[in-house]
């Protein structure tokens, strides 16, 4: 377990911290936020590239806050991976084995094998692609025995399907050598394919953490629901014990809880949680209904985002499967009923 | 007249005026002269005395400059651009106004204390290394901080994450990294020092046998009216650089 407590670490003009982190043995920790929110500044000073200015990090229970680098046993992957361009594929995975003067064993050849390296070992590692590369770097990380990784937007140069590909190959990694991952990306795919849990950091300060779908589901603020990408955020007022009027799309809505604060809110609903309701199929008990003017669609491979225009002028989001645009002859100008699940609403503060 | 041939023109006139120059030489040259004033032994002593100096006075400048040019490139502390800029001196004063400045040195209570145990630089070989040095050092500071300027520090922190100390990261990533800079680094010096000629006449004089270098020698020759022989030395000291000049060309070249 690396347990991060009251750090503060300041960066030229930047200050991170104060910031609290727990990431459990044998979890992917993901720190997500927008670039210069520094999570990049945290995972190096947990690594020990950055002298804090507060606080402790400890590792497994031993305070690693005033060790040095090369003795705290953290294996690290920067976003560049900075493979040695001197030394062989080979010198670069037992760079560490070396250095520490410990033999090459059975393990150095199983990880080759596992991330499908062996055949290269000789090979300059200037002569790879990115994904060799991606594959050489864990080695080399893992290589000495290492059992905490610690992962800077290693994947973030690499197209879709080599990334896929590497998540898979860092699940599989974690699993069988029980490794304990602290990953920094601001990629909301790779922070939600990998973590078990997800920290939000913005501005130097940790927003949120919990596991992905939780804070997808329910995003604790409206600055982190933006930053998760999500369009739907409506100002509303509360009208009545579980009911939110929302002028924007004309209408007021039932929702399944009501929120403490009383002040600014704003209601969200993810995209792909509205339903489009065809007449024929609208049931008597179908709740919060609205109509609706399609205004675009545009399809991105299997799916389709559809945007309409509600009563009050505010713009709704939706995405539907790709099937869905002959089935529900999708077109600009058409109006159609739009129903929003109570329970898939969520209210957050007005303030940002 | 477009930009490519304008700029080539000017390309073009300036290598053909070194050429001139070098030329011109050869209008005095004769072998018999060329190979009696090379083998006498007053040009082998300055040629081996230049040879001699020069290594060291280079030898001394990449020692201190390697880690002064590390630090520089490498660390944010106080007065840092101080440093810079004085390291910059040698670059910007005259040679003979930094050996006037290496005499009066020795002739101020710390340099005469200096010199009362020892430490004897004026008119005497150890001045003339003193004199190269302090005209060269700020030089290969300069080229050896670019070379490392180019490094990224990553790779050290990446050794480091795997056990490297910082002295064993330096060695085994960044040195075997920047070779091919440093080599060069250590040439131009070499040569810089080799063609040194202000200072080290201000420092050590230009005693025949004793403190003459090869660019003194020139110098000597020219006061006496000797074009001949001064051709014939300024020939020796032209092919050195040049072949200097070439190998360095060759080094970028191999990607060693």
């Amino acid at each position: 377990m690396i347990r991060v407590e009251g750090l503060r670490v300041r960066a030229g003009n930047f200050l991170l911290g104060e910031i609290d982190l727990e990431v459990k043995s044998g979890e992917i920790h993901v720190l997500l936020g927008p670039t210069g929110s520094g999570k990049s500044t945290l995972l190096e000073a947990v690594i020990g590239l950055r002298t804090p200015e507060a606080g402790r990090i400890l590792l497994e229970g031993h305070d690693l806050t005033r060790v040095p680098v090369e003795k705290r046993g953290l294996g690290y992957l920067p976003q560049d991976l900075a493979l040695f361009p001197h030394l062989s594929v080979r010198e670069n995975i037992l760079y560490g084995l070396k250095i520490r003067k410990r033999p090459c064993d059975g393990f150095v050849s199983e990880l080759c094998r596992i991330l499908d390296i062996s055949h290269f070992l000789e090979r300059r590692v200037t002569s790879l692609s990115g994904g060799e590369r991606q594959r050489v770097a864990l080695a080399r990380a893992l290589a000495p025995g290492f059992r905490h990784l610690l992962l800077d937007e290693p994947f973030s140069a690499l197209h879709q399907g080599l990334r896929r590909e590497l998540w898979d190959l860092l699940s599989e990694l974690r699993h069988r050598y029980g490794l304990t991952v602290l990953l920094v990306t601001h990629d909301l795919k790779e922070a939600f394919f990998l973590g078990d849990t997800v920290s939000v950091i913005f501005e130097g300060r940790l927003e949120a953490s919990g596991p992905p779908e939780r804070l997808y589901r329910k995003p604790p603020s409206l600055r982190m629901a933006r930053f998760f990408g999500l369009r739907n955020l409506f100002p509303g007022r509360i009208t009545g014990e579980g009911r939110v009027e929302v002028p924007s799309l004309g209408t007021v809505l039932r929702v399944t809880s009501t929120p403490s604060f009383r002040s600014k809110i704003y209601v969200g609903i993810h995209p792909e949680d509205v339903l489009v309701v065809r007449d024929k199929y609208l049931r008597p008990d179908q709740e919060n209904l609205l109509s609706a003017r399609l205004v675009n669609l545009r399809s991105e491979g299997p799916q389709v985002r559809v945007v309409f225009k509600g009563e009050g002028g505010g713009l709704l989001e939706v995405i539907l499967p790709d099937l869905a645009r002959s089935k529900l002859d999708l077109s600009p100008g058409r109006r159609l009923r739009l129903s929003l699940p109570p329970e898939r609403i969520f209210l957050l503060e007005g303030k940002e | 007249m477009n930009l490519r041939r304008l700029t080539l023109s000017a390309a073009l006139v300036i290598t053909l005026f070194y050429i001139a120059l070098i030329l011109s030489l050869f209008y005095f040259f004769k072998r018999d002269l060329f190979l009696e004033t090379l083998l006498s032994p007053r040009t082998l002593f300055s040629l081996r005395l230049s040879l001699l100096c020069a290594t060291l006075a280079s030898l001394l400048s990449l020692w201190l400059g390697l880690p002064a040019a590390y630090a520089l490139s490498r660390f944010d502390f106080p007065g840092k651009r101080l440093v810079d800029t004085l390291l910059e001196l040698p670059l910007v004063v005259s040679p003979a106004a930094l050996g006037a400045m290496i005499l009066i040195f020795f002739y101020q209570p710390v340099g005469a204390w200096l010199a009362a145990r020892g430490l004897t630089f004026v008119f005497a070989v150890k001045g003339i290394v003193l004199a190269q040095f302090v005209t060269t050092a700020g030089l290969a500071v300069r080229l050896l901080k670019a070379t490392l300027d180019e490094i990224p520090p990553r790779y050290e922190e990446v050794a480091r994450t795997l056990g490297a100390t910082p002295l064993k990261a330096f060695l085994t990533v960044t040195l075997p990294l920047s070779r091919r800079g440093i080599l060069s680094a250590l040439v131009l010096t070499w040569a810089k020092a080799l063609g040194e000629f202000g200072a080290t006449i201000t420092v050590a004089g230009a005693m025949p046998l004793r403190t003459e270098t090869l660019p003194i020698a020139i110098f000597m020759r020219l006061s006496t009216a000797d074009i001949p022989g001064t051709a014939v030395l300024t020939l020796i000291l032209v092919a050195i650089g040049l072949c200097v000049l070439y190998g360095v060309h060759r080094l970028g070249e191999s990607g060693l």
